[in-house]
């Protein structure tokens, strides 16, 4: 029976012992992130049967609880998780934020300083300071961009950087876990709760989720797996580590140990630095590349179409090289428009200006752009055919373009001030044109029959001198004429006027004559036979003046109204019709004109004509190209012929080489005269213009929006940061209060408890007193 | 009745007092040593004033037990702290049966009332001296003496 007492106070005692141990593993656990507060649960010790009777035996510390919510825990992990996750965003954003700052040096001051170097050089664009300030102003913008992109890509490295510092965290927290599910296994299977385990194996849950997002399973034996992004990092068996694949600054790839299959982490840090990684940086880099390649177009476009205030050009090679796609050795066999191109180059016309710079007359020529047949070398023989001009590709794929000595050329939309060449219109030659425009149905045998200077001819047209007969075209009719022995020895020529045949003497005056006598091909050309033509003394010769205004390109086709004298007929007019043939505009030029006075036409085109006759008979004629744009097929942007800026993004832009080191190279001039400043203009219109490729945007609206964006998505993020930030120490105070420790209550705790023992020993060695005084009389 | 017959009669009734009286206090005890083993503090608080209402009496018992023993000493002629419940039953033979029934009782119950005491009182000690030591452990950092706190409001002395 004694040892039995004896027993029953020790496991009391045990049991008390447990109890403010675990009282003071709670306080001394206090300031432990993570914790969870211990509690004793106390039982009654079974039963004993002693000499036939039950006997109790006490008390004993059944387990040591750990007081958490695992729903709460689970939620303060996945806060913790998104609070994360939005911490590198805003970090990542707020880099990008810095990048593209406003003020002084930021890309916005940086476009206004540019124009505002275009338009001070518009006042006075012969001054070669100011000429080389906007250059210089050019390449301020361009390294800004440049910057922008390193800029960019450093937040990516930085991004990978910090993806591989954690991954290797993560790595480390796998390991920690597995190895806190073996000993917690261990210790659990032995029937003892491992609660300080469980909590270490929380706490690395915890920081696992900070980390990536996380999802755990715990099976009914204590073990607990977790998946990340859906794959199994932690088994109850074991762990894999995770690998990561990048190339350091703008892609990364992170798979589980022996996997194939790229983890799609949206979770914690890695999480947010992935979405600024993946989703965000290559944003940005979008709308930058695409304003700066836009900015670099719209620029080029304008540039490469006017000419340095010097005037036209003598030489010119692209900055552009040109790639040998089908890898045969030359680059001349490819399209055009496939032939690896910085900008692509699309079906259009490029118009290309040849002036004779001892005379200053110029003379316009259109070079045609199919994108799906013309080859670059198609291209090349096409502007070499322009007179006195040619083209090849230099040894390093570019494409250079040089003019005949004693000539100049330009791309410029300008008007030709003396469109009439040929002097089909009221010229001093006998000229006749075709009272209809190709094709011409010509029949086999077809004969065009003249009588000339020396005597009566006939021009046989051979199959062989067409691509197909039935349609040839004014220029094969006009090949096919000039070759022709007898056409030539009667002084003859042949050429065309948009796509109108025009036969004509060589010589001027009103000694020139000759008659269309017939043939088959007289009646396609609408003439007459028997109609004789006769040189003038004096020629109209029309003058173009004005700069054209309108939207599209054209070609407008002057024809008389009837025979007349200009200035003298009454009633006579110049009637003016589009490329399609519907007339615009209607001239006076009867009686009440005066012969050299400019006549409006429209759009800002004006025309003056001489005195001297005209004949609507001989259908005169004369045309006139109103170009908005001399480059529709965008082959010198492309090419890099004349333009302002190389490169086609943010990170390869740059102000041609050339330009930089002479800014007297820069296009200022639309027409070459002196003082011209009208491309600066048009530089400068192109700050306040639309841009398609910017959904119709300026350029400030475009980077106002890219800012803007940049700064509201910053702006969401800090928002949405502080909003789970709130909630997650709002569910972090919900742990606290339950699983928390309170030192204070806990000390308080342990003092009663002292207290309480102090007066329980102090009574009952009063009562053993008593209990002795009693002994003495019994 | 004679004088010893009375003194005799008190004394039966003195020591079926103390009978009850230490039978009360082990049923304390045992409650005592209940909440001691479950660490309730409540229960220790309540039973430690419910012993300290059984000692109220202790005073006055003793003094009347000694003047008991001073008149019987004198009837029977001896010194009184020369006597005993068991020599004065002895003493008064067949007329002390009674007496000897209740004495007989009184020390059984006083002996388990003795060991409850020792047992409770080294289990009261080995607490506090644990609570001395965690309390030190926990508060020696914090410079604060964790006897000081421990003898806030403490009970130092019960003695009656």
């Amino acid at each position: 029976m004694s040892s039995l007492a004896l027993n029953t106070g020790l496991k009391a005692l045990l049991t008390a012992q447990s109890k403010l141990e675990t009282i003071g593993h709670n306080v001394s656990n206090a300031s432990t992130a993570g914790y969870s507060r211990q509690s004793l649960e106390v039982g009654t010790s079974p039963t004993m049967r002693l000499h036939g009777l039950l006997q109790g035996t006490g008390v004993q510390a059944n387990v040591v609880r750990r007081t958490v919510d695992s729903l709460l825990q689970t939620r303060l992990s996945m806060q913790g998780s998104l609070v994360s996750r939005i911490d590198a965003r805003v970090s990542g954003l707020s880099q990008a934020e810095a990048l593209f700052a406003s003020g002084s040096g930021g890309l916005d001051q940086l476009f206004k300083n540019f124009f505002s170097s275009l338009s001070t050089l518009s006042t006075t664009p012969e001054d070669t300071h100011l000429r080389s300030n906007a250059v210089q102003s050019a390449a301020n913008l361009s390294s800004k961009f440049n910057a922008l992109a390193d800029g960019s890509l450093n937040i990516g490295a930085d991004a990978i950087g910090r993806i591989q510092a954690q991954v290797g965290v993560v790595n480390q927290l796998a390991e920690r876990i597995s190895r806190l599910n073996g000993q917690i296994l261990s210790t659990e299977s032995a029937g003892a709760p491992a609660n300080d385990l469980r909590d270490a194996r929380e706490r690395a849950v915890s920081e696992l989720a900070k980390l990536t997002d996380v999802k755990t399973v715990e099976d009914g034996r204590g073990a607990l797996r977790v998946l990340v992004a859906g794959q199994t990092l932690v088994s109850p068996v074991g762990f894999k580590q995770l690998e990561v694949t990048t190339d350091g600054r703008t892609d990364i790839s992170i798979r589980v140990e022996g996997g194939n299959v790229d983890m799609a982490i949206s979770g914690g840090e890695i999480g947010g630095l992935l979405s600024v990684l993946r989703d965000f940086l290559p944003g940005l880099k979008s709308d930058t590349d695409a304003l700066a390649r836009n900015f670099i177009l719209e620029m080029n476009r304008a540039h490469s179409t006017g000419m340095p205030s010097s005037g036209p050009m003598r030489a010119l090679v692209g900055s552009s090289r040109l790639v040998d796609q089908d890898s045969d050795g030359q680059v001349t066999d490819e399209l055009l428009s496939n032939s690896g191109l910085p900008f692509d180059a699309t079906s259009g016309d490029l118009f290309v200006n040849i002036t004779d710079l001892a005379s200053g007359a110029m003379t316009k020529h259109r070079v045609p752009i199919d994108a799906a047949r013309t080859t670059v070398q198609d291209f090349l023989t096409a502007l070499s055919r322009v007179p006195n001009l040619s083209a090849s590709v230099d040894g390093q794929g570019r494409v250079e373009v040089q003019a005949d000595s004693g000539f100049g050329f330009d791309f410029s939309p300008r008007l030709d001030v003396a469109p009439d060449d040929i002097a089909s219109f009221g010229g001093g030659r006998a000229s006749i044109a075709g009272g209809a425009s190709e094709p011409y149905a010509l029949a086999l045998g077809s004969t065009l029959d003249f009588n000339g200077p020396l005597g009566a001819f006939s021009v046989a047209f051979q199959p062989n001198q067409f691509q197909s007969m039935g349609q040839a075209t004014a220029e094969e009719l006009a090949a096919a004429l000039n070759s022709d022995a007898n056409f030539q020895s009667n002084g003859l020529i042949a050429n065309t006027v948009g796509g109108t045949l025009v036969v004509q003497s060589s010589g001027s005056g009103t000694s020139q004559s000759f008659t269309v006598t017939g043939g088959a091909a007289s009646a396609v050309l609408g003439w007459a036979p028997g109609t004789t033509v006769t040189g003038k003394s004096l020629g109209v010769n029309p003058k173009i003046s004005g700069t054209y205004s309108g939207a599209a390109n054209d070609a407008w086709t002057f024809r008389p109204s009837a025979d007349g004298t200009i200035g003298s007929t009454v009633g006579l007019k110049v009637d003016v019709f589009d490329q399609n043939g519907v007339q615009v505009a209607q001239l006076d030029v009867g009686a009440n004109y005066q012969p050299g006075s400019e006549i409006e036409v429209r759009d800002g085109v004006k025309v003056a004509f001489g005195l001297g006759d005209v004949s609507a008979a001989h259908n005169d004629l004369f045309r006139l190209d109103v170009l908005a744009d001399s480059d529709t097929a965008d082959v010198l942007p492309a090419l890099g012929i004349n333009t302002l800026f190389v490169g086609n993004d943010a990170a390869s832009m740059e102000v041609r080489a050339d330009l930089l080191e002479n800014p007297e190279l820069f296009a200022s001039s639309f027409n070459g005269a002196s003082g011209d400043g009208g491309n600066v203009l048009r530089l400068l219109q192109k700050s306040e213009s639309g841009i398609e490729g910017l959904a119709g945007l300026t350029f400030e609206s475009n980077l106002t929006g890219v800012v803007g964006g940049v700064a509201l998505e910053l702006s969401s993020a800090r928002e949405a940061g502080e909003s789970e930030e709130f909630m997650r120490q709002s569910l972090e105070s919900r742990r606290d209060q339950v699983s928390g420790v309170n030192v204070d209550e806990e000390l308080a705790r342990m003092i009663e408890a002292q207290q309480a023992y102090s007066a329980a020993g102090e009574y009952m060695r009063v009562v053993n007193q008593l209990s002795s005084d009693l002994f003495n009389i019994l | 009745m004679s004088a010893l017959k009375v003194l005799v009669h008190q004394l039966e009734a003195y020591a079926q007092e103390e009978l009850d009286l230490q039978t009360r206090t082990l049923g304390l005890l045992r409650e005592q040593e209940g909440a001691l083993f479950h660490g309730d503090l409540e229960a220790m608080r309540a039973n430690v004033e419910r012993v300290d209402a059984q000692l109220a009496g202790v005073a006055a018992r003793t003094q009347r037990r000694h003047e008991l023993l001073r008149r019987l000493g004198a009837q029977f002629g001896v010194a009184p702290a020369t006597l005993s419940l068991s020599s004065i039953c002895t003493r008064l033979g067949d007329e002390g049966e009674r007496l000897s029934r209740i004495a007989s009782e009184l020390r059984e119950t006083t002996q388990s009332v003795s060991r409850a005491t020792r047992r409770l009182s080294a289990l009261a000690r080995m607490h506090a001296r644990l609570n001395d030591e965690i309390l030190g452990t926990l508060l020696e950092d914090q410079g604060v003496d964790p006897r000081d706190m421990a003898r806030c409001g403490a009970l130092v002395d019960a003695q009656v």
